[in-house]
């Protein structure tokens, strides 16, 4: 029991960390960015290759972040901002942004191949310790921190005046365009800091786990679970949703047959879907 | 106004404590009044007064709404918004809505009232009558745009036309749906004089043709010249009613306008 | 010569997919479960052929009716939600739909897939898979008839109303709810025939040949025809079949195959949402605002 428990926290943290960027996206672009797990992939290959060529973690980590965190540039700078010169629906967003998912994900498999890949770790990492009948590595005691750090730090940021830009910005765009916010410049902001989560996540789960290129779709799927669950939009609920979803998903590893773990997992959200379209909590 | 709960023919609708909250902010508190049939009501007021809340809550699109409405003795409380439309309510709405990628025609026969020709397997199964049922449906939308002045190409999009001819494919549509009562909110918006004095004689015209309407309006000018009475509302409440000139005439009104800004 | 019959056989096959989620995406809808319900239909067809031994028309209907019934099945909570919600929701059921085929092993046997699947009895031998083409063309034409006539109706105005402006449509006193379902319905139903011709074709089937990202397919094929166009459907279908075999002449590993398509598929979303979001010979400019 307790080791489920421990297992939910490092779960959730993963979890959060993607989940954090995608409501951050929902709540300033309002639509579901399906090319977030992009960036959770990109992050986790890239911690793998500086991993392989000897680096450090804490520099691994970084550097895959800051590319993560430019693949949203890229993705906003390119993609989303010539969309919204159309006003183009948030459908549109939709099949757009599962584009990127596609070609980023195949583009990862055909560089890397499509197997698993098995991050490099040292070994102070692996070791493990035992309270109270659960076991954990130092590896998971390090998500776990990383996750806190990060998650403060943004709401931090959110606080200062930047941060409350962007809050007006998703708040009531028209306001905030004739209060003279730039609209473009806080949209990059919002990419790139989401993205930077979520690739940092990237290399934390191929830490924890492997990487493959599909892990940008699950990455992408849970995220969204985790959002929905707490309410689109709404960051406090997003953490609640994570939390639940990890708690969730260990309990399911043991309870619950490996391959039917996704679906349920699904059904569940469907059901909370249909039943109460605004999430656990609601939505701002 | 009867209150021995038989319904007077000559009422067609009428409210009863009506409130509007959304989200915890209250937009319309304990409003009673009613709209005797064939005549035009007037719902004047600053903006944020509510009249706009009023309209959504008689189509059955307002969240939280208590109190009661009435329509011909029926009430519309627990209806959906297609069954209260199918009574006889018809709306033009504040902002144009008009179908632009569909024809001018087109436009005006899906005002028209549901019918057996758009089921489904009429679709398949055709009938002569139900031919017929269509060639009819099309000459009277021909009428409806002719009486509202619009004589173009009724196969051209409706996105071509100018905003006050879709003005004008909105009120074709909306009498299309042969409504009793027709919600209009701000039609005068956006035109200039000519097109302001248009609409009115348009709003006079289906009056005399024995519909009724209630009419949100900012401009005076329309207001003195269509309405039989109005309602004032301010933050919600209603502050009077009564005929155009005495209302527009008395201090508490003045004020609530002056008071938010508002030029008359 | 044999190998076009195949890829026009595909073509086919996939037109009637394509058309009836035109026909969906008509009123508005985006669906992303079409390829589930072809999946669903293919096994249940197949199931009916291969352990009960019905003919081929009883399996054909049976399928029809089964896809038609899960899809209302869908349809009905799914369609209260928004748009970009509602194309969640479906691609959802595509995700467990994909799990069902791939491990409920009691009826679809899992990975091994069902083989042996028996196909219509033809009155006469002709040359290899002719026979074939006649039947999926005879079924495409129909289709495509069908939703054609559908959409030039009242009723299919009703539906085009209902995907530019469904408030509107509502003001004018109809439950565009229930369009909306039966439209759905309907599609539905045509996904089992599909399913089934593509079954009794093969005659193997197997989970891969239903992915969530065979929904995405279909949703492309759509996309880049442009909604409301069913001649585009049908051009849109041939592209992205024909595509992917003319990268099989570059004689790519299968893996790197795979994952090429679907990289081009991704760009062809990318590229037809930046540059012409109604498609090729689309007319409604229904998905923007």
């Amino acid at each position: 029991m307790a080791q489920v428990l421990v297992n939910s926290l490092f779960d959730a943290s993963l979890i959060l960390l993607v989940a954090l960027g995608f409501s951050l996206v929902y709540r300033t672009a309002r639509f579901f960015h399906l090319g977030h797990g992009a960036t959770f992939a990109v992050g986790g290959y890239v911690t793998y290759l500086l991993l392989f060529l000897g680096s450090n973690i804490a520099f691994a980590l970084i550097v895959a972040g800051l590319i993560g965190g430019l693949c949203g540039f890229a993705m906003e700078g390119f993609l989303y901002k010539r969309l919204r010169r159309r006003r183009s629906s948030s459908l549109i967003y939709l099949i757009a942004s599962l584009g990127v998912l596609l070609v980023v994900q195949n583009l990862l498999a055909l560089l890397f191949g499509s197997e698993t890949h098995v991050l490099q770790i040292p070994e102070a990492l692996e070791s493990s310790t035992r309270l109270s009948g659960a076991l954990f590595t130092n590896a998971q005691v390090m998500i776990v921190a990383v996750a806190i750090a990060l998650v403060s730090l943004l709401f931090v940021f959110l606080k200062t005046r930047m941060g409350l830009f962007l809050r007006s910005l998703s708040d009531n765009p028209f306001l905030a365009r004739a209060m003279g916010i730039d609209v473009d410049r806080m949209m990059l902001a919002v990419f790139g800091i989401g993205s930077f989560l979520a690739a940092v996540a990237g290399g934390l789960t191929g830490m924890e786990t492997t990487i493959r290129p599909a892990m940008g779709f699950s990455g992408t799927l849970y995220a969204m679970l985790a959002c929905i669950m707490g309410g689109m939009g709404n960051l406090a609920g997003t953490i609640v949703g994570s939390v639940l979803l990890g708690v969730a998903r260990s309990a399911s590893v043991t309870f619950i047959a490996p391959e039917w773990r996704d679906s349920i997992a699904l059904m569940v959200v469907l059901i909370l879907l249909f039943v109460k379209p605004g999430g656990i909590i609601r939505s701002s | 106004m009867r209150t021995d709960g038989e319904h007077d023919p000559g009422i067609i609708l009428s409210v009863s404590n009506l409130t509007v909250a959304y989200n915890g902010n209250i937009a319309v508190s304990s409003l009673t009044f009613e709209v005797t049939r064939g005549r035009i009501l007037g719902l004047v007021g600053p903006n944020g007064a509510g009249k706009t809340s009023v309209i959504n809550a008689l189509l059955g699109i307002a969240p939280k709404v208590t109190g009661s409405i009435l329509l011909a003795g029926s009430s519309l409380r627990d209806l959906r918004s297609y069954q209260i439309v199918r009574l006889g309510i018809r709306v033009v709405t504040q902002q144009t809505q008009t179908l632009n990628a569909m024809s001018v025609l087109e436009n005006v026969l899906m005002g028209m009232p549901e019918d057996e020709s758009d089921r489904f397997v009429s679709a398949f199964f055709w009938k002569k009558a139900l031919t017929k049922g269509e060639t009819k449906r099309k000459a009277d939308a021909l009428a409806l745009l002719s009486l509202v002045g619009l004589n173009g190409d009724p196969d051209a999009p409706a996105g071509g036309l100018s905003y006050g001819q879709k003005k004008r494919l909105e009120i074709a549509r909306t009498l299309a749906g042969e409504p009793t009562v027709l919600l209009m909110d701000e039609p005068t918006a956006g035109l200039d004089t000519g097109g302001v004095g248009d609409v009115c004689q348009m709003l006079k015209a289906i009056r005399s043709s024995g519909k009724t309407i209630l009419l949100v309006e900012h401009n005076m000018e329309a207001v003195r010249d269509v309405c039989d009475e109005i309602i004032v509302m301010d933050f919600g409440k209603m502050i009077a009613f009564g005929k155009p000139e005495e209302v527009l005439a008395n201090p508490r009104v003045l004020e609530a306008y002056i008071g938010r800004g508002e030029h008359g | 010569m044999d190998y076009i019959i195949h890829i026009l056989i595909l073509i086919g096959i996939y037109a009637i997919l394509s058309i009836s989620l035109n026909l969906v995406a008509s009123a508005g809808i985006i669906s992303v479960a079409h390829g589930a319900l072809f999946g669903l239909g293919a096994y249940v067809y197949a199931v009916l052929g291969a352990t009960f031994h019905l003919p081929f028309s009883v399996a054909l209907v049976f399928s029809s009716l089964a896809t038609t019934f899960t899809g209302i099945l869908l349809a009905v909570p799914s369609l209260r939600l928004k748009g970009d919600y509602l194309a969640l929701a479906t691609f959802g059921f595509a995700i467990i739909a994909y799990d069902i085929f791939d491990n409920l092993l009691l009826f679809t046997k899992g990975p091994m897939g069902i083989t042996d699947i028996q196909g219509p009895d033809f009155p006469f031998q002709v040359h290899g898979k002719t026979w074939y083409l006649f039947l999926v063309t005879a079924f495409a034409v129909v289709t495509y008839l069908l939703a054609r006539r559908l959409l030039q109706s009242p009723w299919g105005r009703v539906i085009r109303a209902i995907s530019e402006k469904e408030s509107l449509v509502t003001f004018s006193g109809r439950n565009t709810y229930r369009y909306k379902l039966v439209t759905f319905a309907f599609a539905s139903f045509w996904t089992g025939v599909a399913g089934s011709l593509y079954s009794s074709y093969l005659s193997y089937i197997h989970p891969s040949n239903f992915l969530p990202m065979t929904s995405i397919l279909i949703l492309c094929m759509v996309v880049a025809g442009g909604m409301g166009s069913l001649t585009g459907s049908i051009l849109g279908t041939s592209i992205f079949i024909c595509v992917p075999e003319v990268l099989r002449f570059l004689n790519l590993p299968s893996s790197v195959a795979g994952n090429t398509n679907e990289l081009l598929f991704g760009l062809a979303l990318i590229l037809f949402m930046l540059f012409k979001p109604q498609g090729i010979l689309g007319k409604y400019l229904s998905l923007n605002e």
